[in-house]
């Protein structure tokens, strides 16, 4: 286990707080975080699976792939984000109905 | 002997920067929190640009760092005065937004 | 494993965790865009200069501020006392129930699976970087990155830039959010006066260098972005947002890189292909049409109907 990159288990715990985030959160805002976040340990686990080549140059093709998805990640978080603003502009709440209810309930 | 500089000098940001953001936590309110996070900071980080100049490979790399904390210099003086604007604006009950009209020519929002 | 990547590590799951149990969303965003810039370095660390860029300016600084833009916003309507003055939604309100215990309890063995399925794969070093090597002479551009994501990857990237498109389209679907008068500030003006320019010549450099060196059209786009919008809260004299947000600019970038990939791919045998010779130029321009795009992009993802 002594070659095994610290990124590994680093990425797999910002899925976790990612995930639990999105479960947990109560407020839109929160979930979208938790998703950047998610999404940011994805990357990680994927550069982390291809160690930097001889002259320290990680793998261009993982390279290109995390570019791609973090650009995709911010038109989904952004149009999360007006999604949540044109909801609290209707409804005035920052939460949707079921995790009002839920928190309630807690 | 350039390696014992360059240790000092970034050693010494880091205490800079570490005593920025102490005043960050413990500090009563924004203003004084301001105040200590831009000194400390800005002063940190010249200090660790100037650990980085010894070690440029060239002119124009050195003159990039330069540039570099220029900038970061104007940014967090400009952000700090935009915060401590605001904080004062509120703490006398008039709300930021309305404080001056837009410059003319420009279009309205 | 070393003492700094160690260290990095820990820092980079606190301040995740941070931003997640912050107590106000406008706190989480804060140590959200710290989050990113930390990942920045890390992937500077991992070797990955291109994705640091990208990951600085829009991973950590587009998402980071929209999402502050919205905690704001919610929180300035909240504490001004008046609520929804508009129609209430029409959904009945559900009656479930959900135990929080069972959510966690999934999520630890979802990324309980994840992490034994990462760590018995075997770290394939140097497979795809071997075969761009050997394909980049061919492909005329000097720079691995640019080479994938332009040449090799192209279709991706397409698929990429229209969903940029998809995304601009559906925000810009609902009427325009209340706007608040932004106050003209003297110094916020006289700084911008200096720095709009610098910013878009960085972004033109960024564009340059991407041939060659990290850099490309993500990057300049964001940077150019982050230029017109401190534009605009310095109420600069000129108004580029509204000009810049109108449909023909956003599709600009898609548009050229269909007209060139099927133009020039037909010049060379293959769609998204390039002529030998051409490439560098067909690049640029290509490069050059998806950063004003993504530009524009980014600048009406913060919200503003086709009108604004």
């Amino acid at each position: 286990m002594s070659g095994v990159s610290i990124w590994l288990p680093t990425g797999s715990a910002l899925v976790l707080f990612g995930l639990l985030g999105m479960l947990l959160a109560s407020s839109i805002l929160r979930k979208l975080l938790a998703f950047n976040v998610m999404g940011s340990g994805i990357f990680l686990l994927l550069l982390a699976l291809r160690p930097p080549g001889p002259d320290g140059v990680a793998d261009p093709v993982a390279q290109a792939l995390i570019i791609t998805g973090i650009v995709i990640a911010i038109a989904a978080t952004a149009l999360g984000v007006r999604l949540a603003r044109r909801y609290f502009e209707l409804s005035g709440h920052t939460e949707l109905p079921e995790d009002r209810a839920a928190t309630r309930d807690d | 002997m350039l390696e014992a500089l360059t240790w000092l000098l970034l050693a010494l940001a880091a205490l800079f920067f570490s005593a920025g953001t102490l005043g960050l936590l413990r500090l009563p309110d924004t203003l004084s929190r301001i105040h200590a996070l831009t000194k400390a900071d800005n002063l940190g980080l010249g200090l660790a640009a100037l650990a980085l100049l010894l070690h440029a490979e060239s002119w124009a790399a050195a003159a990039q760092i330069g540039l570099i904390w220029l900038l970061a210099l104007a940014a967090s003086a400009t952000s700090g005065y935009l915060i401590a604007r605001r904080c004062l604006l509120e703490s006398h009950g008039t709300p930021a937004s309305t404080l001056g009209a837009p410059p003319p020519g420009a279009p309205p929002t | 494993m070393n003492a700094t990547d160690l260290l990095l590590a820990l820092a980079l799951l606190l301040l995740a965790g941070s931003a997640l149990l912050a107590r106000s969303v406008q706190i989480a965003s804060v140590l959200f865009i710290a989050f990113g810039l930390l990942l920045a370095l890390v992937w500077v660390r991992l070797g990955a200069p291109d994705v640091a860029l990208a990951e600085a300016a829009i991973g950590a600084g587009v998402a980071g501020a929209l999402l502050m833009l919205a905690a704001s916003e919610f929180e300035s309507r909240r504490i001004g006392g008046s609520r929804a003055a508009g129609p209430r939604l029409p959904w009945p309100r559900p009656q479930g129930w959900r135990p929080r215990w069972a959510l966690v309890l999934l999520a630890l063995a979802c990324a309980a699976v994840l992490l034994l399925a990462v760590l018995a794969i075997e770290p394939l070093a140097g497979a795809a970087t071997e075969a761009v090597a050997r394909n980049l002479p061919q492909s005329e551009i000097a720079h691995p990155v640019t080479a994938v994501l332009l040449s090799f990857r192209a279709y991706d990237t397409l698929l990429e830039i229209a969903v940029l498109l998809v995304a601009v389209v559906a925000v810009q679907a609902a009427p325009a959010p209340p706007q608040r008068a932004l106050a003209h500030d003297p110094v916020l003006a006289r700084v911008a006066a200096i720095t709009v320019p610098l910013a878009l010549l960085v972004a033109l450099y960024l564009l340059w260098a991407g041939s060659s060196r990290s850099g490309g059209a993500f990057q300049a786009g964001a940077v150019l972005a982050g230029a017109v919008l401190l534009a605009r809260f310095a109420s600069l004299p000129l108004d580029p947002q509204s000009r810049l947000t109108r449909p023909p600019v956003l599709a600009l970038g898609l548009a050229l890189f269909i007209l060139i990939g099927l133009v020039a791919g037909a010049l060379a045998g293959a769609a998204l292909g390039y002529p030998s010779g051409w490439v560098k130029p067909l690049v640029l321009a290509i490069e050059a049409a998806l950063m004003v795009s993504i530009g524009a992009t980014l600048v009406a993802l913060f919200g503003g109907s086709k009108t604004a």
